[in-house]
Formats: C-alpha cells, sequence, structure tokens
C-alpha cells in the first residue's frame, strides 16, 4: 500500500506577506485542490504544520484549521515540520482512516527568530547563555573546520553553489547569485559562520494533497509515490559526538530506506532536497543519507553529478515551519523535469529552532511508471 | 534520592508579533473607523459575514461583494465577569456575543450602557436576544475597541 | 475492518498523583519519568522497545517553545522520532489518534503517547488562556478560559429554563467521584451547596463548578495485535477515533450545545458499529473543565435526547452504579493537569476496561467512551472508542 501526492502549490516565498495567515494557507490549500481537480468537500482530513511561538497566537492551527479545508472535517496539527506532517497524513491514509488527505501551512507572522528560537531552549540550562539556532549551527560548523579539516572557503563555496540554484528556481526566496568572495566578505554572525551563509526566514505558504494508491491512480495521471517515510530524534543533553554523527538523521532514514526497499542510496537515489540553513550542512547529511561515501560529502557536492538541493536549499528559501512542503514540492518538481530522476529524497528537520532534543525527517518519493 | 528542599526558579517571556491584516479584515476595520458595520458575502452559499471573512470556509470561496449595516443586532449569549484577572478590565463586566441584524456569523464584544451599581443584578438583566446596538468610541483608528461598547436599546 | 488497516490495543498506561501546580515539586522531566516508566512497567516493556513517541502539549502554556525537545524521558537517546501534537485542549485525543494511526498504518509496532501537565509554570492563567484567544478581534475583551466555558453554560441554561442547582448537580457528582480516586487532584467532595455557595466567578459559573490547575503526568503505550496478544493479558483494542474542526472565532459558536461534537459522534459511531450508545456504551469519560459542559454532552453523544442532560443527571443514570457512569473518575472538573487531562480522558477508560481503576471502578464495563473538547472556545473535539471486544 502506498499514497500518491495528487496535486501541490506554493504561495510565496517573500520577505514579507500582506496577508494573515489563515488567508494565506486557504490561497495555498485552494490551489492545491484545484490542481488535484478535487472539492474541499472531498478531503478527509487536513493536517496542518505550523507551531504556535511562530504564529504568534497559541493553539496557532486553529486559525488556519479552516483555511486548510478542515471546516467540520477530521484534523490535526504536527508541530516539527512539514514532512512530519506528511508523515501523519500518510499513516491517516494508511491506517483507512481517510482517502484524501491535504497538508497545508503558511508563514505570514513576524516575529523575533533569535529570541523564539532561544525561547525553545529550556529556562535554566541553556537559554540564559543566550542558546540559539544560529549558535547551534556555529558550533557544528565548528566541528566540520576543527575535526574533519574543512575550511572556510568549502562553506562559501557551497553556499555560492545553492546561490547559483535559487537564482534559477522562480520559486525561490532570495534570487541573487552571490560569488564566494562576496560570501567570504559578508559580517561573521556566530564564528564560523557568515551571514551569507545563514538561510533567510521566508514568508509563504504551501499544500500537498494526498490519496490512498487506488484514490491516487483514479485521479491523476501521474502520482508521485510516497515509499518510504522515517522519523528520529536527538536527545537535549545528550553526546556532541552522537549529534555531530547525526544519529537522529540515520535512525529516521534506516526507517524510510528500508520501507521504500532502498539498499543503495548512492546508486538509487537521483535527486535529495537538504534542508541546510547553514551552508555545510549539506556535507554530514549528504553522508548520513548515503548519497555518498562518509568523509566524500564536500567533493560529492562540489562535483555536482546528483540533483542535490536544485531548488537552492535552505539558503535560497527557508521558512520557519512549512518548509518541509516547500522541500518535497521542489523535489516533486524536480522529478517532473528531469526525465531520468526516478527517486527523489527529502529531508527535514526542525533545527530551524536550532541542535539538541531535534527532530529529522526522510520522504522517499518514487515517480509513477519510471 | 534524599528528602531534599528544592529549589524554585522564575522568568518569563516576552515576545512581540506583528501580522499584516489583508485587504478584507482592514476593509472592516477601516468601516469601524467611519462608524459603520460592514459586511462581505460568499458568492456560493450567500451569507453575509460581520466580521468579514477572507474565504467562507464551507464553499471554500473567496466573498467580493460588501454590503453596509445598520449595525444593530441582538445578544446570542453573554456571560458576567466577577473575577479580577491581571490585565483583564475590571470587574464586573458583560461579555457578550453579537450578531448583527443579517450575519451568518457573530462575534465578542463588550455589552454595558445600562446600571452596574448592584453586579449581582446584572445576568437578569441581559436577555438572550435582546437587541442592542453599537457606541463609537471618540477617537477611532481602524480597530475592534473603535467601537466601546454595545448598548441595550 | 472498513476504517482500520490493523488492530490496535492499549497495553499499558502510567499515572501520576495530581496536585496543585503551587504545591509541586517534582520537575517537568521527573514527571514525565514518573508516568512513562509506570506505563512501560504495565506494558512488561522498556524504554528499549518504544519505536515512537508522540508528545502533546500547548507551547504557549507551558513557558518553553517546543517543550517535548528538552524532556529526555521518550527515547530520544535511542533517537527514535518524537511526534509533536498540537490541537490545543484536544491534543490529547489527537496524540491518542496519531499513535493508533501509527500502528495501524503499519508504519510501527509499539507507539507511547505522552500527556506534558500543561500550566505547570503559569502564574496567571486566565492571562495565558487569553494568549489562544483570537488576537485583534476577541484577545482585548478579556476573554479567559472561564469565560468560554461560562458562555455555554450561560446559553444551555437560558435556552431550557434550567436553574444554577440543575447545572450544579453534575459537579457535586464529579467531586464525588474524585474524593474516591487516589490520582485525582481535588478530593474534597464538595457537596451541591457548598457548590453553589462558592463564588460566582463568571456567571453562571461558581468557582467550583471551575476545574483547578493540576500538575501531574500520563502516559499510555499502543501496540498492534501481534505485540498486545504476547505482552497484556487484557489488551483494550481500539474500535474507532476521529477529530472534528470549526471555525476559529468564539463569536462564531452557538452556545445552546456542541452541534459539532454530535455529527463528530455520529461519525465515530458509524465506523465503531455503535448503533444504540445509551445501551452500548458501558463507561464514558467526558471533557468537564467546566462542570455543566457534561450535560451539554450527554445530549451531543446521544445519551439523552435534546435538553434532557439535566433529567439524566437527576435520573441517577450517569452515577458509577449508574447504567451509563459518566466521569467516574471526577472528570476534569477535579483534575486538570492540561493536555495531560485530555490524555487522561482515554487513559481513565483503559483503566476502567482492564478493571484497574482503584477507588472509581465501573462494574464490569467492556465498552468505553473518551472524548476532549479545545482550541479557541471548544473549536475541536474528539472522541475515541475502546472495547475489550476484539472484532
Amino acid at each position: 500500500m502506498k499514497v500518491g501526492i495528487i496535486g501541490y502549490a506554493l504561495v510565496g516565498f517573500t520577505d514579507e506577506v500582506n496577508i494573515r495567515t489563515d488567508e494565506l494557507v486557504f490561497k495555498a490549500a485552494k490551489a492545491a485542490l484545484d490542481r488535484a481537480g478535487l472539492t474541499r468537500e472531498e478531503l478527509d482530513v487536513s493536517v496542518i504544520t505550523s507551531l504556535d511561538a511562530y504564529d504568534g497566537i497559541t493553539i496557532s492551527n486553529g486559525l488556519m484549521a479552516p483555511g486548510a479545508g478542515g471546516y467540520e472535517k477530521d484534523a490535526t496539527r504536527i508541530q516539527g515540520g512539514g514532512v512530519g506532517a506528511i508523515m501523519s497524513a500518510c499513516a491517516s491514509i494508511l491506517s483507512k482512516s481517510s482517502r484524501i488527505a491535504i497538508v497545508a501551512g503558511a508563514d505570514a507572522t513576524v516575529f523575533d527568530d533569535p529570541i523564539i528560537s532561544n525561547a525553545s531552549y529550556d529556562a535554566f540550562f541553556r537559554r540564559p547563555l543566550g542558546m540559539s539556532n544560529q549558535a547551534g549551527y556555529g558550533l557544528f560548523a565548528t566541528s566540520l573546520l576543527r575535526d574533519r579539516g574543512i575550511t572556510e572557503k568549502d562553506f562559501a563555496a557551497l553556499a555560492a553553489r545553492n546561490y547559483r540554484s535559487a537564482a534559477q528556481n522562480p520559486n525561490a526566496h532570495r534570487k541573487k547569485s552571490y560569488s564566494s568572495e562576496e560570501i567570504l566578505d559578508s559580517p561573521m554572525v556566530y564564528w564560523p559562520l557568515r551571514q551569507l551563509e545563514l538561510g533567510p526566514v521566508s514568508r509563504g505558504g504551501a499544500a500537498l494533497v494526498l490519496a490512498l494508491e487506488e484514490k491516487a491512480r483514479e485521479l491523476s495521471r501521474d502520482p508521485v509515490w510516497v515509499t518510504g517515510i522515517g522519523g528520529g530524534s536527538n536527545p537535549y543533553y545528550g553526546s556532541w559526538s552522537d549529534l555531530v554523527d547525526l544519529k537522529g538523521l540515520k535512525h529516521a532514514c534506516r526507517k524510510a530506506y528500508s520501507m521504500a526497499d532502498i539498499k543503495d542510496p548512492a546508486a538509487e537515489i537521483d535527486a535529495a532536497e537538504i534542508h541546510n540553513p547553514f551552508a555545510p550542512f549539506e556535507i554530514p547529511v549528504c553522508e548520513a543519507l548515503g548519497l555518498c561515501q562518509k568523509g566524500q560529502g564536500l567533493d560529492f557536492l562540489l562535483e555536482d553529478k546528483k540533483l542535490i538541493n536544485t531548488s537552492g536549499g535552505a539558503l535560497g528559501t527557508n521558512p520557519p515551519a512549512c518548509g518541509g512542503y516547500f522541500r518535497t514540492i521542489q523535489a516533486l518538481e524536480c522529478l517532473k523535469k528531469n526525465d531520468r530522476a526516478k527517486r527523489a529524497v527529502v529531508q527535514d528537520s526542525d533545527i530551524n529552532l536550532g541542535f539538541f532534543g531535534e527532530t529529522y525527517h526522510v520522504l522517499v518519493l518514487e515517480k509513477a511508471g519510471v | 534520592m534524599e528528602n531534599i528542599e528544592v529549589l524554585k526558579k522564575e522568568y518569563n517571556m516576552h515576545l512581540d508579533f506583528s501580522v499584516s491584516l489583508g485587504p478584507a479584515y482592514t476593509k472592516w476595520m477601516m468601516g469601524l473607523k467611519d462608524k459603520k458595520l460592514l459586511a462581505n458575502k460568499c458568492p456560493k452559499c450567500g451569507r453575509l459575514f460581520v466580521p468579514a471573512k477572507p474565504f467562507c470556509e464551507i464553499c471554500f470561496e473567496e466573498p467580493q461583494e460588501w454590503i453596509e449595516t445598520d449595525g444593530t443586532g441582538t445578544v446570542e449569549c453573554f456571560t458576567v465577569n466577577y473575577g479580577t484577572f491581571r490585565n483583564f478590565p475590571d470587574p464586573p463586566y458583560v461579555l457578550g456575543i453579537i450578531r448583527v441584524d443579517g450575519s451568518a456569523v457573530s462575534f465578542v464584544h463588550w455589552v454595558a450602557g445600562f446600571d452596574y451599581d448592584n453586579p449581582e443584578e446584572i445576568p437578569d438583566k441581559i436577555q438572550i436576544g435582546m437587541k442592542v446596538r453599537p457606541v463609537w468610541a471618540e477617537n477611532r483608528k481602524g480597530d475592534l475597541l473603535d467601537i466601546k461598547y454595545f448598548e441595550p436599546y | 475492518m472498513e476504517y482500520m488497516n490493523r488492530k490496535v490495543a492499549v497495553i499499558g498506561v502510567g499515572n501520576t498523583e495530581y496536585t496543585s501546580n503551587r504545591r509541586e515539586t517534582r520537575s517537568k522531566a521527573e514527571l514525565a519519568y514518573a508516568a512513562v516508566k509506570g506505563a512501560l512497567n504495565m506494558a512488561g516493556v522498556g524504554i528499549a522497545d518504544i519505536e515512537a513517541t508522540v508528545f502533546t502539549s500547548v507551547d504557549g502554556f507551558e513557558g518553553n517553545v517546543r517543550p517535548a525537545r528538552v524532556l529526555e524521558s521518550f527515547g530520544q537517546g535511542l533517537n527514535i522520532p518524537l511526534v509533536d501534537v498540537n490541537t490545543g485542549g484536544t491534543a490529547g485525543g489527537s496524540g491518542v489518534k496519531e499513535a493508533i494511526h501509527m500502528v495501524s498504518a503499519g508504519l510501527y509496532d509499539l507507539v507511547m503517547v505522552y500527556g506534558s501537565p500543561t500550566f505547570q509554570g503559569v502564574v496567571d492563567n486566565q492571562q495565558v488562556l487569553n494568549t489562544a484567544s483570537p488576537p485583534i478581534f476577541e484577545k482585548p475583551f478579556g476573554l479567559g478560559a472561564a469565560h468560554m466555558g461560562s458562555l455555554y453554560c450561560a446559553g444551555y441554561m437560558r435556552k431550557y429554563n434550567f436553574t444554577m442547582e440543575d447545572l450544579a448537580l453534575v459537579s457535586a457528582k464529579s467531586h464525588k467521584n474524585a474524593a474516591k480516586n487516589p490520582y485525582a487532584h481535588l478530593r474534597k467532595g464538595y457537596t451541591l451547596e457548598e457548590i453553589l455557595n462558592s463564588p460566582m466567578v463568571a456567571w453562571p459559573l461558581h468557582m467550583y463548578e471551575i476545574c483547578p490547575n493540576s500538575s501531574g503526568a500520563v502516559a499510555m503505550i499502543f501496540a498492534s495485535e501481534e505485540k498486545a496478544k504476547s505482552l497484556c493479558p487484557t489488551p483494550v483494542w481500539v474500535k474507532a477515533i476521529l477529530s472534528i474542526t470549526d471555525t476559529f472565532f468564539t463569536g462564531y459558536r452557538p452556545y445552546t450545545g456542541f452541534p459539532q461534537l454530535k455529527i463528530l459522534a455520529q461519525r465515530v459511531y458509524h465506523r465503531a458499529g455503535i448503533t444504540n450508545p445509551r445501551q452500548e456504551i458501558d463507561v464514558a469519560e467526558l471533557f468537564n473543565p467546566f462542570g455543566p459542559f457534561e450535560l451539554l454532552e450527554y445530549e451531543a453523544l446521544g445519551f439523552c435526547g435534546q435538553g434532557e442532560g439535566v433529567a439524566l443527571m437527576r435520573s441517577g443514570a450517569t452515577e458509577i452504579d449508574g447504567d451509563i457512569p459518566c466521569n467516574p473518575s471526577g472528570g476534569t472538573l477535579c483534575t486538570n493537569s492540561g493536555i495531560a487531562a485530555s490524555v487522561t480522558r482515554h487513559a481513565e477508560v483503559v483503566l476502567q476496561l482492564m478493571g484497574k481503576a482503584e477507588g472509581r471502578q465501573v462494574k464490569s464495563p467492556k465498552t468505553g467512551l473518551a472524548h476532549s473538547w479545545g482550541g479557541n472556545d471548544g473549536q475541536f473535539h474528539t472522541v475515541c472508542i475502546f472495547s475489550l471486544k476484539e472484532d
């Protein structure tokens, strides 16, 4: 039994939006339903991803629920990333509770990113020290620098690669390309990371329509199948080396690949969308996903032989809550545009809030009839 | 673990947010500035909305048509607050669910403009279905508090 | 099974004793550990056997954005997925639903649900509940939790011409039941007279008709059929679970009943094969942070007709020894640990069916109903049916 994606839509992504969250979700959800050729009545469940703190309302899914098509329907809200919500919709469908699901979300509210991220740390051991998402990225980047001999120039080269891709992506937030020199010239934020090596806060909305296999075949000429999906986490007070080793991501990966029956990801996977809110993160993630050998990540990425972050990655577009939807949609577009690409993997996480206690998700997509 | 007197620590969070209301909510709020209660209408089911909605959650369509109501309505439900809570108005105050005539939906506002001197008697002075009309504030800026409260008439 | 792919059962429940937030000395992490350990012990499994954890809470009430990340009892040390479900007051129901789907779908065989005790650090509750109030449109009006509850009670009372005594009877029942529940928070057993003499907070609700803020936690373990049969002598099977969604604004609700719950109940009964709920349900735990809610819930769930909630209460049918015992635990009115309270409705029904409801056991129940309510003034409801009968 598998789940098919039969329609999707994006609205945005930009610095700011001029409508409220409920209307933004509505626009994305309505467009996705239209593309799937369905009415709101035909939905069985509506799954939202959002975070109260990003929206400025406690129980913020309440504001979004009707816009996400959920009025008088079964619904839920998953905090911790778009692919987590996709996983919930898949579980609802595979459990036979639903046949057609919509996943939707929107990032519209303006908030102070470092403060919200700091508020996600406990009040006694980390928050008072000014721990935040970018501080954690800095720590991780230091590990790459000092433990693996990757250089600051390498960081900049990876960032430049993402910007080149983003410049060619009409859906990207930041569309300006930067050279390695310009990146190395940008101000240092959390050593060793510079401003242009860090992702923006992107605002916009997105939605996807999913259906049970037989329904998907009935409704769509070219559904893309979700063949594997998994989650994993890292402990809050855990070991630094385990964190840097991305054990949580590897756990998620094992589950997703086992479901999708992938034994040699380097050979079997053609494209990937990776959540890299700081440029060098692509290296350990590609290695953890098995797209290349451990220790080979930098070369693998700079060779550019596989379709990795053709969207421009999170340096190009980084919605705080619904980034996982954006990346999934970009992976779907990538599969559509590249005839020979059969399988894509989407890696999502909640590290927009920062490291420690973070959750990762991995999704495997497969084109029908290839 | 031996018996130990545990530490209690305090902290607070101060978070600021900013949102854009979008054209539908904005138009409705600006109506309040002009002492008008506007309504918009779903093109499919024809329901009128006060306050205005950017989309109808049932039909999943965007209202296009706007009308001006005369602002009078009824109290669909109410409660009277007697507790003292931080950052809330001093008791007693009456929270009402107000439905402007013709609207398919209601909204929250205060009901006042009558004798609050004997607080325990306030519930007896309010009936479900009681007719009310808005009392406007002097200085209005496109905010729900441009209406001071709804008074029975 | 038309609406389930695989059978799902509950094989373990862990509960802590409840107290007031002010008197609480256990940290959030210690409460989590105690509840989780209790559930693991009853299920006869270790933390390493759990494959995924569903965490439910409402961030805005917790003083921490995404508290799940900073608590460590849930297997993050083993890197298992942590699914964070936040749908306001129904997060317990939604979290239980998530776990059920994950097992029924065949994704996981053993999933834990943990309900975080909410409001634990909060100094001023009404203000905090106000953060869930629609900003710009309703928040400025001093609409707190007590008012969200009193609006329904006011509307119901006026519509059917009930007296305050009519409404207060059901709270007296809850207090009486809670007095015998060793895990409940308020165990004073307030009488009808004491309730009616307690200060009026938000008309028509008196203080003892409004829940306290309790500290305590609860965890449940859901298992596949194979695991359940190998581990548990009395697995409690899930028959059906769903939620329903209303509009966001307080102003859009009719305040004389719970019409969305009525629609939801019909859908859940259909899935569970229940045609006569009054006869077929042996025990129910209904979400009643405001005592009289239980009356509106009787009607919406079809235990009696419209306007007959008070008559049903007066008949004695919903007492512990009645034919449809409701809230034998004392309900949310006597123990409200926030989101844990909405998981607790499910945990209590399971304990009843397992015969493990110390001090509050209903006689031989076979089928039970757990309800949760929440979101801005009852935007969401969930209903779950549990049964000892496998098929």
